[in-house]
C-alpha cells in the first residue's frame, strides 16, 4: 500500500491485516516502486494524492513493469481523477473514506481475476481469433505469436467477451461478470479497461476488430 | 365642475349677437337759437360753407337784423376769423340790391344771376333767409322761398342743409 | 374591455391631453370672445355714434331756421331737411310729412325724450331684426326746457348684425382650430414625460428580474433626470450589495467544501479501524468497550455526514454530473431495495410494473430511493408503499407511509438542509441532508420531489422526466 498520510496508512494496514492480508506500506511513489520490485506483492493499493511523484505517474510506472493488479485510493470521485487513474493502469478504485470491508472485497475480486479460469474438460485449448490466440487454461494471449502482457482485469475482460463472439454485453453485465461489483458499479471502469485492452491487442485501436463497440448497447467480441 | 362648464357655455352662447338695450342717454340735445315769444334773437345766423357743407355761423349783433340785411352780410362773405376757421362762401362777392317781397310765397330778388350758383350757394341764401325770418319771430311761410335773379326765377326753395 | 379603456383613461397621456385641451380651448375662447366682444362694441358704437352725430348736425344746421310754434309747413320743411336721416319731426300731435312712423318708436323712448334734455337712443329687437332708435328733444334757449319739438329716427342694424355674426362665427372657428393644436401639443408633452418614465419602468422591471447592471442615461437636469440618477445609484448599490452577498455565499460554500475535503483524510484513517474496534470490543474492559463502540459508531456517522456535505457542496458549486443510462425503472428500484434488505413483502410493499424505461443516473436514483424509503421506515410507520407509474412524459415514484405524517409547520421546510422532523430528537440516524440531496438529485434530472400528508401518513413523490431534453 502506497499512502502518504500516516494515520490512514496505519489504520488501513491494521484493518487489512485483520482481514488476513500481508501488508507492506510505502509513504511515497518512489518507495512504492522500490517495494514493488523488492517484495513482489500480489496487489498494490495506491493512493493518488502523493507527494513527489504523483499517484498517476506511480501507477503508470508500476503498470509498465508488469501485470500487477492495482487498486486506486482516491479522495475525489470526479470524472477526471477516476478516468485518469484508470487510463494510467488501475484495475479498480475506491473512494476515501472507505470501509475496510469494501476495500477487502475489491482486493479479493481483483485477485480472483488473476486466477479465474480453471482448466476445464479441454486442457490445452487454444482459441484462434484472427491474429489472436487465446489460451484459456494457461491464461496466455499471443498476437501473431508475440505474447501480450495483460493485467488480470484486462485478461478477464477479454476471456469473458471472447467466450461468445458476436454476443453483445452491456456494461452492467460486464461489470458484474468481470469486476464482480454490485449493481451500482461504475461503467467507466469498463470503458477504461476496453481502451487499454484495445491498445494492446488491436492493430489499429481506433478501428477495433476484436473488441467492438455496439453503440447504445455495450461491447462484443468480433467474429472472425 | 360640470355645472360650471355648462353655465360658462350658456353664457358664451347668449353673449353673442346684437342685444336690445334700455333707453340710454347720449349727450345733450341741441337747442333752438331763438326762444319763442321771447322777442327777437340777438344773434345773426349766416350760412357759410365748411368742409363742403352748409353750416351756420353765429355773429352776435346789437339788435335783430332784417332778412335783407342778413343776406347782404352773407354776401359780404366770412370774416377774417371765420375764414381762418375754415368757413368759405360759394356766393359771388358782388351784392347789388336785394329786395324782399313778403306774403306767400316770399320772394327775394337779387341783382346777380342765379343760374351759375351751385345748390350749396342757393342753400346758403335760403337757409340764411329762413333763419333771419325765424329770428324776426315769423314763421317760414309754406316752407319755401322764391329766389329771383335777373336771369331766372327759382321757386319753392327750402333750406336743404344737407 | 371597458376596464381597459378606463385604465387607459386614467393614464398620464389622456390626462395631459385633456388638461392641455381645456386650457387651450379656454384660452382661445377667452381671447376670441374678448376680441369679439370689443369688436362688436366698436361696430355698434361706431355706427350708432355716427348715426346720432349726423342727425344732430343736421338738426343743428337747420334749427336756426325754425321758430316756435312750428307750423305744419315748418315741420315739413324741417323733415325735408332731415330727409337723408329718414327722421320725423314731431311737435305735440303734429308730425312732419316725411320720415318714419312715430308710432313705431318705443314708448319708453318717447317718454324719456319728452322729459329729458339729452339725446336718447334705444336698441330694439323686432322679430329678430335689431333696430336702432334715436330721439332728439329740441331745447329752448338756455333754460333747458324742451321746446316740444322732437326728432326721431330709426336705423336697421341688420348689416351690423350680419357683420357681428360673422365675427362670432370666426371666433368659434378659431377656438375650434385651437383644439387639434392643443391635442398635438399635449401628445408631444406627454411623450416627453412618458418616454423617460417608460424607460424607467422597463429598467426597474429588468432590475427586478435580476439584471443588476442595468443603468439609464441621464438627460437634462429636471426632476425626471434626478429620478433617473437616483435609480442608477440605487441599482449600483444593489448590484454591489448582491455581489458582496453572492461572494460571501460562494466563499461560505467553498469553505464548507474545503473543510469537508480536509476531513476526509482523518476520517479515512478512523474508518479503517472501526471494524477492529467493534470486533475486539468484547475483549476490552467494560468501560473501554463502551468507549470503543461509541467511537466506532460516531466515526461512521461522521463519515456519512461528511460524505453528504461533500455531495451537497458539489451541487452548490454546479459540479454535479449526470451519467444517464437506459434502464428499467422497476428493476433498478427493486435492486435498490434489495441491496438494503428491504425486500418487498415485509414492511415494504412494492408496486413496480415492469417495462417502464427511462434514461436516468442509476447511482443517483438509488440514493433517492434509499433516502425516501429509509425515511418512511424510520420516521413513518410500516407498511411503506412504493408505487411506480408513468404520467405524461415522466416516471413518478410515490413512497407512502402510515406514520404520523409531517407536522404542518415543518412541511414547507422539509427539504431544507438540516431540517429534522422531530426537534425533540436532536440527533437522528441521518445527517439531516438526506432529503436535500434527494431533491437536488431529482432536480439535476430535470424533475422534482414533493411531500404531502395523506391524512394517514406522509407521501413523497419523485417525478423524473423519461428523456433528457
Amino acid at each position: 500500500m502506497v499512502e502518504d498520510d500516516a494515520a490512514v496508512r496505519e489504520g488501513l494496514e491494521l484493518a487489512l491485516r485483520r482481514q488476513g492480508h500481508v501488508v507492506h506500506t510505502a509513504e511515497s511513489g518512489e518507495v512504492g516502486i522500490e517495494l514493488l520490485v523488492l517484495r513482489r506483492p500480489d496487489i498494490v493499493v495506491l493512493d493518488l494524492m502523493l507527494p513527489g511523484m504523483d499517484g498517476f505517474e506511480t501507477c503508470r510506472r508500476m503498470r509498465a513493469s508488469g501485470p500487477i493488479p492495482i487498486v486506486m485510493l482516491t479522495a475525489r470521485s470526479d470524472d477526471f481523477d477516476i478516468v485518469a487513474g484508470l487510463e494510467a493502469g488501475a484495475d479498480d478504485y475506491v473512494v476515501k473514506p472507505v470501509e475496510p470491508r469494501v476495500l477487502d472485497a475489491r482486493i479479493r475480486a481483483v485477485l480472483r481475476r488473476a486466477v479465474s479460469e480453471r482448466p476445464t474438460e479441454q486442457p490445452e485449448s487454444e482459441e484462434r481469433h484472427g491474429d489472436l490466440v487465446i489460451d484459456r487454461a494457461g491464461l496466455e494471449v499471443t498476437k501473431r505469436g508475440t505474447p501480450v502482457s495483460l493485467t488480470p482485469t484486462e485478461l478477464k475482460l477479454l476471456l469473458e467477451l471472447s467466450r461468445t463472439p458476436g454476443q453483445v454485453y452491456s456494461r452492467q453485465q460486464i461489470l458484474t461478470a468481470v469486476w464482480d461489483h454490485d449493481y451500482l458499479g461504475d461503467s467507466r471502469l469498463v470503458d477504461a479497461c476496453v481502451q487499454r485492452l484495445r491498445a494492446k491487442i488491436e492493430d489499429v485501436p481506433a478501428k477495433p476488430e476484436h473488441v467492438q463497440t455496439v453503440r447504445g448497447f455495450g461491447y462484443r467480441f468480433g467474429r472472425s | 365642475m360640470k355645472k360650471l362648464l355648462v353655465v360658462a357655455v350658456l353664457l358664451l352662447v347668449s353673449a353673442c349677437g346684437v342685444k336690445p338695450t334700455p333707453v340710454v342717454p347720449a349727450g345733450p340735445a341741441p337747442t333752438l337759437r331763438n326762444p319763442s315769444n321771447d322777442g327777437r334773437g340777438a344773434d345773426l345766423i349766416l350760412y357759410f360753407v365748411l368742409d363742403g357743407r352748409v353750416t351756420p355761423v353765429t355773429r352776435s349783433t346789437g339788435a335783430a337784423v332784417g332778412v335783407t340785411t342778413a343776406l347782404t352780410m352773407l354776401l359780404d362773405g366770412p370774416t377774417y376769423a371765420e375764414a381762418s376757421d375754415g368757413y368759405a362762401t360759394m356766393l359771388p362777392s358782388e351784392t347789388g340790391s336785394i329786395t324782399l317781397s313778403p306774403g306767400p310765397p316770399t320772394v327775394i330778388n337779387f341783382s346777380f344771376p342765379l343760374k351759375q350758383l351751385t345748390s350749396i350757394a342757393i342753400n346758403q341764401l335760403v337757409c340764411t333767409a329762413f333763419a333771419a325770418m325765424a329770428a324776426e319771430g315769423g314763421t317760414v311761410m309754406d316752407g319755401a322761398i322764391t329766389l329771383g335773379g335777373p336771369d331766372v326765377q327759382l321757386p319753392a326753395q327750402a333750406c336743404q342743409a344737407f | 374591455m371597458t376596464s381597459r379603456i378606463r385604465s387607459w383613461l386614467a393614464g398620464l397621456r389622456p390626462r395631459l391631453v385633456a388638461a392641455f385641451a381645456v386650457i387651450m380651448i379656454v384660452g382661445a375662447t377667452a381671447a376670441a370672445g374678448a376680441s369679439y366682444v370689443s369688436a362688436r362694441t366698436a361696430i355698434l358704437k361706431g355706427f350708432q355714434d355716427q348715426t346720432m352725430l349726423k342727425l344732430r348736425d343736421q338738426i343743428v344746421t337747420y334749427l336756426p331756421t325754425v321758430s316756435l310754434p312750428p307750423t305744419q309747413a315748418t315741420l315739413d320743411a324741417f323733415g325735408t331737411a332731415l330727409k337723408s336721416s329718414n327722421a320725423v319731426v314731431v311737435y305735440h300731435g303734429l308730425r312732419s310729412g316725411s320720415g318714419i312712423d312715430p308710432d313705431s318708436v318705443p314708448a319708453d323712448l318717447r317718454q324719456a325724450v319728452a322729459s329729458s334734455t339729452n339725446i336718447q337712443f334705444q336698441r330694439v329687437d323686432a322679430q329678430g331684426y335689431p333696430q336702432f332708435f334715436v330721439g332728439v328733444p329740441v331745447q329752448t334757449g338756455t333754460e333747458g326746457q324742451t321746446s316740444g319739438i322732437e326728432v326721431y329716427t330709426m336705423v336697421s342694424l341688420d348689416q351690423q348684425q350680419a357683420a357681428i355674426d360673422d365675427l362670432s362665427r370666426t371666433a368659434w372657428q378659431t377656438s375650434a382650430l385651437a383644439l387639434p393644436f392643443a391635442v398635438v401639443l399635449a401628445l408631444l408633452a406627454a411623450r416627453q414625460v412618458l418616454r423617460p418614465v417608460r424607460a424607467l419602468n422597463k429598467a426597474a422591471s429588468e432590475l427586478g428580474q435580476g439584471k443588476l447592471d442595468v443603468r439609464l442615461r441621464v438627460k437634462g437636469s429636471d426632476e425626471l433626470a434626478q429620478l433617473v440618477t437616483t435609480f442608477n445609484n440605487t441599482a449600483a448599490e444593489l448590484e454591489r450589495t448582491v455581489g458582496t452577498l453572492r461572494t460571501m455565499e460562494a466563499d461560505a460554500r467553498r469553505f464548507v467544501a474545503d473543510v469537508s475535503h480536509e476531513l476526509r483524510t482523518p476520517l479515512a484513517a478512523m474508518n479503517a479501524v472501526t471494524d477492529v474496534l467493534d470486533e475486539d470490543a468484547e475483549q476490552l474492559p467494560p468501560d473501554t468497550a463502551v468507549a470503543a463502540r461509541l467511537v466506532s459508531a460516531e466515526t461512521r456517522r461522521l463519515t456519512r455526514l461528511v460524505q453528504d456535505l461533500i455531495e451537497i457542496s458539489r451541487f452548490d458549486a454546479g459540479r454535479a454530473e449526470l451519467r444517464r443510462e437506459d434502464l428499467d425503472v422497476a428493476a433498478a428500484v427493486t435492486d435498490s431495495l434489495a441491496a438494503r434488505g428491504w425486500a418487498p413483502g415485509t414492511d415494504v410493499v412494492a408496486e413496480l410494473p415492469a417495462g417502464i424505461t427511462a434514461r436516468l443516473d442509476r447511482r443517483r436514483l438509488d440514493i433517492v430511493v434509499a433516502n425516501l424509503v429509509g425515511n418512511a421506515l424510520r420516521h413513518g410507520a410500516p407498511p411503506v408503499e412504493v408505487a411506480l407509474r408513468v404520467e405524461r412524459g415522466d416516471v413518478v415514484l410515490a413512497v407512502t407511509d402510515h406514520g404520523p405524517g409531517i407536522p404542518e409547520a415543518v412541511l414547507p421546510l422539509v427539504f431544507d438542509r438540516f431540517t429534522k422532523a422531530d426537534t425533540a430528537r436532536a440527533r437522528s440516524e441521518g445527517s439531516g441532508l438526506g432529503l436535500s440531496i434527494a431533491r437536488e438529485n431529482a432536480r439535476l434530472h430535470g424533475g422534482d420531489i414533493v411531500a404531502v400528508n395523506t391524512g394517514t401518513g406522509a407521501r413523497f413523490e419523485l417525478r423524473l422526466p423519461r428523456e433528457a431534453w
